[in-house]
């Protein structure tokens, strides 16, 4: 059973002087209890994929222009506000990026869980209060804590309340946009772990936005690498790390330096990401593509299935015209 | 500490009991350390007290006239003097904070409570609704205050409510204004989109996150304003539309006492001198008030 279900979702942001070609028409599912990672560059439109499903694009100037967010079979993009108020928080929640502004600075930590956990359960303050603590407690902060205010807890320890918001209300869905970027490394084991262990206890499906492959590795069961508003290979983790098809994953992987090789330089993929103002012609990747070929310039190439489960798209794999690579199921 | 904090656990009912003392006890506590603001505070309570005990302090009334007695500079029978009608001054003084202070925190609440949620609530939802509000405000704006006092104070009839509401509505736009400011940046803050993406509804979101957030700025001018606010009431009661005679006012007794300032020194002095202290001790509380209510700063 799906949880979540995307179909050819489009977002744009639309000034008076350009339109922002943010998201373009990516498909994704999220099943019961599974972890999907959406990987990709800074500007690849991960963020905004994400906020669609909240319905939180910013408005203006972002609009949602098409496609469908299945979410347990009811399309989001056609909720209503108050329907979706009641999703927020306590069937999909979100983690954000940075912990130290994602709390209010002058409210008892112990006091924000509570908050989400009035909303969404009808039980008393007091009891909301008694659930906060024994949430602080789930993800390592004592209970005790729950008075103080966030800027007497570190990073680490702020990403924890966060996350402990986010889990207050057993949500279906959680969706993370980067939880552990701006933790520094050891605090990121200590808090994928905590959270591989709380998903595993409540079930929760996971949408893991981040753009480090090891994480994506670590703990996910899926993964989705993104390129300019488009996913241009999804797969199981063997299908993309074992297997990878696209050039651009491919350059992922080659830029990643390596314990075991003594190298000079990285080895990065060259260019940068286009403008998703100005997208390119063909294939969005082609003018940064080792691969390039005259057909990737005009023609948008469509995804394809290369194995059961294992999506590109290029033209260059998966028998399509122009010839394949790589292992081919 | 420990032990108070698990008796907490056990017993949940007595949970948001502790909850909204503590916040209040927690501010309490860092006011405290403030020496300068305990001392507005003093000031603030002994004024107060003073009001509401005149009649206990001062053996004279505030309206006995002693034509004998006028113009009688400081001395043990009057400490602060007499004035032009031979009433005690010091009497005046005491009998004249309840009016002052009275009006002034009346009118500086409806200008704050009022402006502040206006200004904080259109500013966050923002778009056409902010644009029609605050382009109306900003008429109210263009008109000078005491006009505007005059013209309310003279529509609602004299008194000391309508005094209020005069004084208190021709500050709404200020307020109004100065939060403005600072919800503009703290409504692209990352902990209010998060509050959005866990469900909570805009007018909540208001209340909780953004006015608490905002307070600052509104709690310093509230407390100029009541200086402000005292100066238009004496305006008011001046040409007649603020507090009647004899009912005795700290700015009416400096605008009745103007005719003889060169002769007699204290008519005005004392009055003055009420004016500034209350206004240095509430600025100083406000002060020490805004930080003692930013969890940040504490030691």
């Amino acid at each position: 059973m799906n949880l979540l279900e995307m179909k050819d979702l489009t977002v744009q942001y639309e000034t008076d002087k350009e339109t922002v070609y943010a998201v373009n028409g990516i498909n994704l599912t999220i099943k019961e209890g599974e972890t999907l990672g959406l990987v990709g560059e800074t500007g690849a439109g991960k963020t905004t994929a994400a906020l669609a499903i909240l319905q939180l694009v910013p408005d203006p100037p972002g609009k949602i222009k098409g496609g469908e967010i299945l979410f347990d079979g009811a399309d989001l993009n056609r909720a209503s506000a108050k329907e979706m108020r009641k999703i927020r928080g306590g069937q999909i929640s979100m983690i954000f990026q940075d912990p130290m502004t994602a709390l209010n600075p002058i409210m008892p930590v112990g006091e924000q869980i509570a908050e989400v956990i009035e909303l969404h359960s009808e039980c008393s303050k007091a009891e909301a209060m008694t659930r906060a603590m024994r949430m602080l407690e789930k993800v390592g902060i004592q209970a005790e804590r729950a008075s103080e205010y966030p800027h007497q807890f570190s990073g680490g320890m702020k990403q924890r309340v966060v996350i402990a918001i986010a889990l207050a209300c057993n949500p279906r869905l959680l969706i993370a946009d980067e939880p552990t970027t701006a933790l520094d490394v050891s605090i990121q084991a200590q808090v994928l772990e905590m959270m591989g262990e709380i998903k595993q206890e409540l079930n929760t499906s996971v949408l893991l936005i981040t753009h480090d492959l090891g994480v994506v590795a670590e703990i996910c069961d899926k993964a989705a690498i993104m390129y300019a508003g488009e996913i241009v290979e999804a797969g199981n983790l063997e299908d993309i790390f074992d297997h990878t098809e696209h050039p651009y994953t491919q350059g992922l992987f080659d830029s990643i330096p390596k314990l075991d090789v003594k190298c000079d330089r990285l080895n990065p993929i060259r260019g940068l990401t286009p403008n998703p103002a100005q997208l390119p012609e063909g294939c969005k990747f082609h003018p940064r593509c080792p691969r390039c070929t005259e057909r990737c310039k005009i023609e948008e190439p469509k995804a394809v299935e290369v194995s059961p489960g294992h999506l590109v798209k290029c033209h260059l794999c998966g028998g399509q015209e122009g010839g394949s690579y790589g292992s081919v199921g | 500490m420990l032990k108070e904090k698990l008796k907490r656990k056990a017993n949940p009912a007595k949970e948001l009991d502790f909850r909204s003392q503590s916040q209040i006890k927690d501010v309490w506590m860092r006011l405290r350390k403030n020496k300068l603001a305990m001392a507005g505070l003093i000031i603030v309570a002994l004024i107060v007290l003073a009001a509401l005990f005149a009649g206990v302090i001062t053996p004279y009334d505030f309206d006995k006239q002693d034509l004998r007695a006028r113009f009688t500079y400081p001395c043990l029978e009057h400490l602060l003097g007499t004035d032009n009608m031979g009433r005690d001054i010091l009497t005046r003084i005491i009998y004249g904070a309840r009016t002052s202070l009275l009006v002034s925190l009346v009118a500086v609440a409806i200008g704050l409570i009022i402006g502040g949620a206006l200004g904080a609530t259109v500013t966050f939802y923002g778009g056409k609704l902010e644009e029609t509000v605050m382009r109306c405000l900003d008429v109210l704006m263009s008109i000078p205050p005491l006009i505007l006092a005059v013209a309310i104070s003279a529509s609602l009839g004299v008194g000391k409510f309508n005094c209020a509401v005069a004084i208190g509505v021709s500050s709404i736009p200020s307020f109004a204004r100065i939060i403005r400011a600072s919800v503009l940046s703290i409504k692209d803050q990352e902990y209010i989109e998060a509050a959005t993406a866990c469900g909570v509804s805009k007018i909540k979101t208001i209340f909780t996150h953004v006015i608490p957030n905002s307070l600052a700025p509104i709690m310093v001018q509230g407390t100029l304003k009541i200086g402000d606010a005292i100066m238009m009431i004496s305006s008011l009661s001046f040409i007649g539309l603020g507090v009647q005679p004899p009912t005795p006012e700290w700015g009416s007794m400096l605008a009745f006492g103007r005719d003889y300032i060169r002769e007699f020194w204290p008519i005005v002095t004392f009055p003055g001198a009420a004016i500034m202290i209350t206004l240095i001790a509430f600025n100083v509380l406000g002060d020490g008030l805004r930080d003692a209510m930013d969890p940040r700063l504490k030691q």
